[in-house]
């Protein structure tokens, strides 16, 4: 409803209020004169102000456009306040036009449209009765209206007839009778099978408007039964203006309700669970049955939080579905009550809160994820080092420091043996010097093994040309770098060819291996590829791993492709910055 | 894996069981013993051909390496020292310092760093 609309009608409702509150402030007629205008002009105006104010929150909802009818119809009445006959009889044939709309607004209630057949019977039968009972106005004098008797005439008098006048204050009061007593019957069967979120919405619009037509019942069966018995329009008055106080309380409610919403992160603490979130969702919303399932995908569907698929509520159930979105993508949904599709900005605010909670659940596991990752790794590593140094000693101890001690113990038998038997001496010394040969070699193999020093003083270039050319397969270097990169990147990426060409000697079975390391955009891009039978698996053994923690530690990446029967191909990007 | 010369030995003569992984060191400290009047009567190379040669020759000495590729030397010591009268010394490339008390609970008579084997090295540890 555009602004303009709306400043018309509460223009019209404000002017329609002054004009009834100048009625009854110079009819001769009404006893009660300011007590009528402390409670009628605001029922009215009450009315209208809910109908407004539905109207702009749920545009789609008739409910506001009802409360409006009732608002301006219930203005209508005040013309029986005017002195002037024809004024006078207006208001008199008009007087219960809003009571069709009341029971119409009561029983759509809260979704705007009458659901069943019984309904709309009911509704088209109150509406029959307001339009009779405006018919019979001719035909009768309603010498009762006025307790002063100082009543207008009846400017639409055709015919004087007692016996319209008997049926139009028996029948008509009689039928009213039954259909408000349908009415009523309607409204306790919706409660009884209401849901916990509809009673809510329902509570105080029933407890309201089934006071107020209990109220009119009992004036038609006092117009009745009990002749001189009448019920005080005052109480009437009152219990009308209650019905659309009603109506903002509910809207009041759904602000808080939005507000408890935006609560449900802070409830929830920085490290919220995802079982924590369901209920605060449930109090949230009100629906103690409502349910919050994930979203894992096309081909999973929806999940419940133990991660079991589940269906979703289909149309014509109880409970029916709202998607959650997080920047337009679908992340979960909440199963509710269908009754709770009324109250859409609660809705929102809910789903809203919850996405934002699920969006930080997913953030935070993401964030242990890779924490965990980086203690996983970090534990690699430094096991990595101590396998290393275990290697380097136990190397060091079976070759070169056995090889020098046995020299040790070969050279002291030499001098023992000089000068009593030369020829074993000098044999000694042969076996001895052929030890220091195979001690240096071992020595020289350990230290390259460690690093290589071509490496740190030549660069990549020509350490991988040594590296080939020391490999047992026939390596082939495609492309090497005519620039240094940085020492570490250079350390890692001969670490990565030099691992992956012994993987390649050891398991490949392959005849010959290719090696290329080039700069491409800022990054260092080591690729080493054999022709060997493939399946190669970073999660078993602890040769890839370690590869792919060494790049990662230097925020790089490794890429294995290693299809069975298909070679393996070993690609590296390491950032030089 | 043990390799020896006859049993009928010498009684004057201390006999010695080599053990130890490494080829060259058994080749060099079996010279060097028998230069300097010890008879060797057995190699082997790893703990089980120890326990198996031990109870077989009955030597009065056996030089054990302490890294053995299957059973180490201190638990080899362990099991002669409840089957065994041979004196058992142990030995290895590294410094007897390394080990703390390991020589002494292990039930050996000493211990003695191959670089420093010697005849000498060995009988003052017999004494």
């Amino acid at each position: 409803m555009r602004t303009r609309t709306v400043v018309a009608l509460w223009t019209l409702a404000l002017a329609a209020a002054s004009g009834a509150i100048s009625l009854v402030l110079t009819s001769d007629h009404e006893p009660h004169k300011l007590a009528t205008i402390a409670i009628a002009a605001p029922a009215g105006l009450a009315f209208v102000a809910a109908g407004l104010i539905a109207r702009v929150q749920r545009p789609g909802n008739r409910t506001g456009i009802l409360l409006l009818l009732v608002g301006f119809s219930w203005f209508l009445g005040a013309l029986a306040e005017s002195n002037r006959s024809f004024v006078f009889t207006l208001g008199l044939a008009t007087n219960f036009v809003f009571l069709g709309f009341i029971v119409h607004l009561l029983l759509a209630f809260p979704s705007g449209r009458l659901e069943s057949r019984v309904e709309r019977s009911v509704a088209a039968s109150m509406y029959v009765l307001v339009a009779l009972y405006a018919a019979s106005v001719p035909f009768s004098q309603f010498d009762d209206v006025c307790d002063t008797g100082s009543c207008p005439e009846n400017a639409f008098l055709i015919w004087s007839s007692d016996s319209v006048t008997h049926v139009v204050e028996l029948a008509v009061p009689a039928a009213a009778l039954g259909v408000i007593a349908i009415a009523i019957g309607l409204l306790i069967r919706r409660w009884r099978r209401a849901t916990p979120p509809l009673r809510r919405a329902l509570a105080p619009v029933l407890a309201t408007g089934g006071g107020l037509i209990l109220l009119l019942a009992a004036l038609a069966f006092a117009d009745l039964f009990l002749d001189s018995a009448r019920v005080p329009n005052s109480l009437v008055d009152v219990a009308l203006l209650a019905i659309p106080l009603s109506f903002l309380f509910g809207l009041l409610r759904t602000r808080l309700a939005r507000a408890a919403a935006g609560e449900i992160a802070v409830e929830l603490g920085d490290e919220p669970a995802v079982n924590e979130l369901e209920d605060a969702v449930r109090r949230a919303l009100g629906d103690p049955s409502a349910r919050l399932v994930l979203w894992r995908g096309e081909r999973e569907g929806y999940v419940d939080l133990e991660g079991r698929s589940i269906d979703l509520p289909g149309a014509g159930d109880q409970q029916t579905v709202t998607t959650i979105e997080h920047l337009g993508r679908p992340v979960a949904a909440l199963i509710h009550d269908s009754a709770l599709l009324e109250d859409p900005p609660v809705l929102r605010a809910v789903s809203s809160a919850a996405g934002l909670t699920l969006e930080n659940v997913r953030l935070q596991a993401q964030l242990h994820e890779r924490l965990e990752e980086l203690h996983a790794s970090r534990a690699r590593i430094v096991a990595a080092g101590d396998d290393e140094r275990r290697r380097l000693e136990r190397n060091l101890h079976d070759g070169a420091q056995q090889r020098l001690v046995s020299l040790s113990l070969a050279l002291r038998l030499a001098q023992a043996k000089l000068d009593a038997d030369p020829p074993a001496a000098s044999e000694l010394l042969t076996t001895a010097s052929a030890e220091l040969t195979l001690a240096l070699e071992d020595l020289r193999e350990l230290a390259r093994g460690i690093h290589p020093a071509v490496l740190t003083d030549r660069g990549l270039g020509p350490a991988l040309e040594s590296l080939a050319d020391r490999t047992t397969i026939s390596v082939e270097l495609e492309a090497l770098p005519d620039e240094r990169f940085p020492t570490r990147v250079e350390a890692a990426a001969f670490y990565v060819v030099s691992e992956s060409l012994a993987n390649v000697a050891k398991y490949a079975e392959a005849s010959a291996a290719k090696v290329s390391v080039t700069n491409g955009n800022g990054h260092a891009i080591v690729e080493v590829s054999d022709d060997g039978i493939g399946g190669a698996d970073a999660t078993r053994g602890s040769g890839l791993r370690g590869l792919v923690d060494r790049v990662e530690a230097l925020d790089g990446r490794l890429e294995i492709e290693s299809e069975p029967g298909s070679g393996t191909r070993i690609k590296a990007v390491i950032p030089c910055a | 894996m043990a390799a020896e010369r006859c049993s009928c030995h010498d009684p004057l003569v201390i006999t010695v069981l080599i053990v130890d992984d490494h080829a060259s060191f058994r080749f060099t400290a079996r010279k060097l013993l028998e230069a300097e009047g010890f008879d060797v009567v057995g190699e082997a190379a790893d703990g089980r051909s120890a326990l198996e040669a031990a109870g077989r020759l009955e030597p009065d000495v056996i030089l054990l390496d302490i890294y053995l590729p299957d059973i180490d030397g201190f638990d080899v010591a362990l099991r002669l020292k409840a089957t065994n009268h041979s004196a058992v010394i142990l030995t290895s490339s590294r410094d007897g310092s390394d080990f703390g008390s390991l020589v002494r609970k292990s039930g050996a008579r000493g211990f003695v760093p191959k670089a420093e084997l010697s005849g000498a090295s060995l009988t003052a540890l017999l004494e």
